[in-house]
């Protein structure tokens, strides 16, 4: 008995229309727990090694967590899997909101795609009812609207994850959407469903799960409440949320500004948290069970229109705001919006969108090329581009294969500005003084994002000046040291074990990360919703398996996989910021490669970057290391 | 002045060596920042500040017995 | 948490010696962050279940606009055993409770609820109605409901 789980696994074969209920499997509950685990697990047995992620035998895996849909803090996770657009390897993204515990209510655990359907259609699922309708008076339209008109059609009381036009169009970050505010952001999975002309899964669930120890988990569910609202940090977060931050990271020089170009945004208290709270802000969303709702809901008004919209969250602050310098909160979430109509993920549109604006500002993309001419500071020209992105027309069809691939086309150097790695764009935070947040960067499995391992703040406790400093020098804080490159391994290694955790659990890191709720009261939640007793340290072996495989998954899908692709851009390695906090700061090639060097050894992996036999086998997974010595 | 400290997880996670709470006598009024600088924590690594339950910044100005609630970096979203 | 601030209601033991203090559940609309946590502790508190399909009170969304949330909770007005043919719905103390043995499942009482917070589930024949045991309060991570007063 899967105490915890809803105990079933759903396949959906969108060619044949075929449907298949099977049990989840023991031994990979118990090896890889759910979520990200399952993702990563079943992509790896699943997948045809080779499969174009635009095949239809490329596959979906929607996971859950054990601790989904219960009574734990922030317990609406799900997360999403597939062979990646962007870079042709491991591809995942976790999604908050409700559709998570929908799916385990209705009876299932996981939800697995493969296929294409003939003609637009969408899933819907209630309990044990699954059909596929057509979704012919949707296609074209946006994820937003979607949603919105399939919740009048099937009920309110569905959750739903729908496309908007740039999935439909195979836009290589599109993403997913749900809940008026949440996204499958990375990677994008949204160009996978839109290849399966999946336009949207609509879920209902009426059932209960299986609990251990249900009056335990009652008390000690309630407790945790309690518990993560008397933490200091609880009164000072939920208000600006995630937006909060912004300040901050500007303070330490962090802040990818004009596509990198520098690391400060002179007009960042413009589109900070505060700016957030007093021009936008009607509602603090959360999502399922979460105590500390991050979302922001609000109305924003600009020359172009008003719109609803959740967020500005940081990282569209950060790429919508800074990397493409708007100048005002109420412009970042005009461009927030469209993306989220539009079904864009607002990191990677940013930073696409930043590079087309610098390759126009440096003579290498025309009036005529691009349609118009196109500039920082002008929310017209970052509107007009995401259109382009999401609807391949003129430029866009350009601009649509993301940075890497674009500039590739381009050329003329254009690449040494294109910020991605492994062909994902960059997220928020700049990283020439910040080589722990670098090496994070470089090593993330999907690509260049952050939230594998966020080690910025190691990074600044490392460069501030000490307090010592502070004192006798009367300040000193404008100016950030160079931060010390070596010995940053372990850290990023163990945030890499860490974070994905959650993701695996089915619930948010938040609570965790942020306030500091201990991870002994997961261990006791864990345990009386599953019956099984998981020390910490033992939870997070299954993370460490899970972040093997995914590697081992990218070297079996990207012909030459290896440390060449692990290198940031040009810019960061030759260029150094300008101006700010960090004026003067970059990091060395070398000094890449004493942190790669350094990474590689820690994790047991060869110089190329590779996992060895004996680490494979070390963390469970000879059949993999089998495999790889086989050559797929 | 009495001040408490109450540091969140994310900011012990860069400072290892402090409590949760940290208590001091500060002679008063004095800014947060210096009230930081005094219990040996670098302002640089303070993100938000909360002064008896409100929200703060470090320059604010403390001249009464108070709980000063100080969240780390963390990342965003 | 602090304590709620006890209410008196004058309702129809108006007149009598005294004030008598109702015990309710008040809802605070704006600060509800969508996440129902209520509905959960509802369903645990009454069922023992993990299924907020079987809780006895609703978290509307309303976006896009105009992009809050709005909580649906009874307020025993007793409209629902005033529709009940079979005086199976009676008030109890402090609540109006379903006596689920003389029930006979016509769900009248579900029609009749003016807020729709009489809900039916595959599991039982009898509606789920609020018991006022204040579960959905005390999980409550932002006190957007609340429950007040109380002899």
């Amino acid at each position: 008995m899967l105490y915890g789980y809803a105990g079933t696994m759903l396949e959906v074969d969108l060619t044949s229309g075929r449907i298949r209920k099977t049990p989840v499997p023991d031994d990979l509950a118990r090896d890889y727990l759910g979520g990200r685990g399952f993702v990563a697990r079943l992509l790896w047995e699943r997948l045809r090694s080779g499969t174009d992620p635009f095949d239809p035998e490329n596959l979906i895996v929607i996971a859950t967590g054990p601790l989904s849909g219960h009574l734990v803090p922030a317990s609406g996770k799900t997360h999403f899997g597939t062979k990646s657009p962007a870079t042709g390897g491991y591809a995942d993204s976790n999604m908050g909101g409700h559709f998570g515990p929908a799916l385990k209510y209705a009876g299932y655990d996981v939800l697995l795609l493969t296929g294409r359907a003939s003609e637009p259609t969408f899933l819907v699922i209630e309990d044990e009812s699954v059909a596929l309708r057509s979704a012919e008076e949707w296609w074209g339209r946006g994820a937003i609207t979607t949603e919105k008109g399939l919740k009048k059609e099937l009920g309110e009381e569905f959750r739903i994850i729908t496309i908007g036009p740039a999935g439909e169009n195979l836009v290589r970050f599109a993403c997913i959407s749900h809940d008026f505010g949440r996204q499958a952001g990375r990677a994008g999975i949204g160009a996978v469903l839109g290849s399966k002309h999946l336009k949207a899964i609509a879920v209902k669930g009426t059932g209960g799960l299986p609990v251990f120890d249900v009056d335990g988990l009652y008390e000690k569910g309630r407790e945790a409440y309690l518990k993560v609202r008397a933490k200091p940090g609880f009164a000072g977060w939920t208000p600006e949320g995630t937006a909060g931050i912004t300040d901050w990271v500007n303070q330490v020089g962090a802040f990818p500004t004009r596509n990198f170009q520098t690391s400060y945004f002179p007009g960042y208290q413009k589109i900070n948290g505060k700016a957030v709270v007093e021009h936008l802000k009607i509602t603090d969303k959360g999502c399922f069970c979460c105590p500390t709702p991050c979302g922001k809901y609000g109305k924003a008004s600009t020359s172009l229109g008003t719109v609803h919209v959740e967020g500005p969250e940081y990282e569209s602050i950060a790429l919508l705001g800074g990397a493409c310098v708007l100048g005002s909160i109420e412009e970042v979430a005009y461009a927030n919006y469209v993306c989220d109509e539009l079904g864009l993920d607002t990191i990677s549109g940013g930073v696409v969108a930043a590079w087309a604006m610098e390759c126009f500002e440096k003579g290498l993309l025309s009036e005529e090329q691009v349609g118009r001419e196109i500039h920082f500071e002008d929310l017209e020209s970052v509107v007009y581009l995401l259109e382009k992105m999401a609807s391949r027309d003129g430029i866009g069809d350009l601009l649509a294969e993301g940075v890497m691939r674009a500039a590739a086309k381009l050329g003329r150097g254009s690449d040494s500005f294109a910020i991605h790695v492994k062909g994902l764009e960059w997220s928020g935070y700049e990283s020439r003084n910040a080589p722990g947040m670098m090496l994070a960067y470089m090593t993330a499995d999907v690509g260049a994002h952050h939230n594998r391992a966020w080690a910025l703040g190691h990074d600044v406790a490392g460069s501030a000046a000490s307090v010592h400093d502070l004192i006798s020098a009367g300040g000193g804080r404008d100016k950030m040291a160079k931060a010390p490159v070596a010995g940053k391994a372990e850290r990023v290694i163990d945030l890499q074990h860490i974070r994905p955790l959650f993701d695996c659990l089915g619930i948010c890191r938040l609570q965790y990360m942020e306030l500091g709720f201990e991870g002994q009261n997961y261990e006791e939640l864990f345990y009386l919703v599953t019956g099984r007793r998981m020390k910490w340290d033992e939870l997070l072996e299954v993370s460490e398996r899970v972040w093997h495989l995914t590697r081992a998954f990218s070297k079996r899908e990207i012909e030459g996989f290896g440390r060449k692709y692990d290198y940031p851009p040009r810019r960061f390695f030759q260029e150094p910021i300008p101006d700010g906090p960090n004026e003067g700061h970059f990091l060395t090639r070398d000094e890449l490669d004493v942190l790669l060097d350094e990474y590689y050894q820690a994790r047991g992996w060869d110089a190329n970057g590779i996992p060895t036999e004996k680490t494979l086998c070390r963390v469970g997974l000879a059949d993999v290391a089998e495999a790889l010595k086989q050559g797929k | 002045m009495r001040i408490t400290l109450h540091l969140s997880g994310g900011l012990r996670a860069v400072l290892e060596q402090l409590p949760e709470q940290v208590k001091l006598e500060v002679e008063g009024p004095a800014s947060v920042r210096d009230i930081l600088i005094q219990a040996g924590i670098n302002p640089v690594l303070v993100m938000v500040v909360t002064v008896d339950g409100d929200r703060g910044d470090k320059e604010q100005i403390i001249d009464h017995d108070a709980a000063i609630g100080l969240i780390g970096p963390m990342a965003g979203g | 948490m602090s304590l709620p601030e006890k209410r008196t209601h004058a309702c129809f033991w108006e007149g009598l010696e005294g004030r008598y203090d109702v015990l309710e559940l008040r809802a605070i609309h704006e600060r509800c962050s969508g996440c129902r946590a209520c509905e959960l502790a509802c369903a645990l508190a009454n069922f023992r279940e993990m299924n907020p399909a079987k809780s006895a009170l609703g978290i509307e969304g309303r976006f896009p606009v105009p992009g809050d949330y709005r909580i649906h909770l009874c307020d025993q007005c007793g409209a629902c055993a005033e529709a009940c043919p079979e005086d199976a719905i009676t008030f109890e103390g402090e609540a109006y409770l379903i006596d689920h043995d003389l029930c006979i499942g016509c769900l009248l009482c579900v029609d009749a609820c003016p807020h729709g917070v009489l809900y039916v589930h595959a599991s039982s024949e009898t509606p789920i109605k609020c018991t006022l045991c204040g579960a959905c309060a005390e999980i409550c991570p932002r006190d957007a409901i609340v429950l007040e007063g109380g002899a």
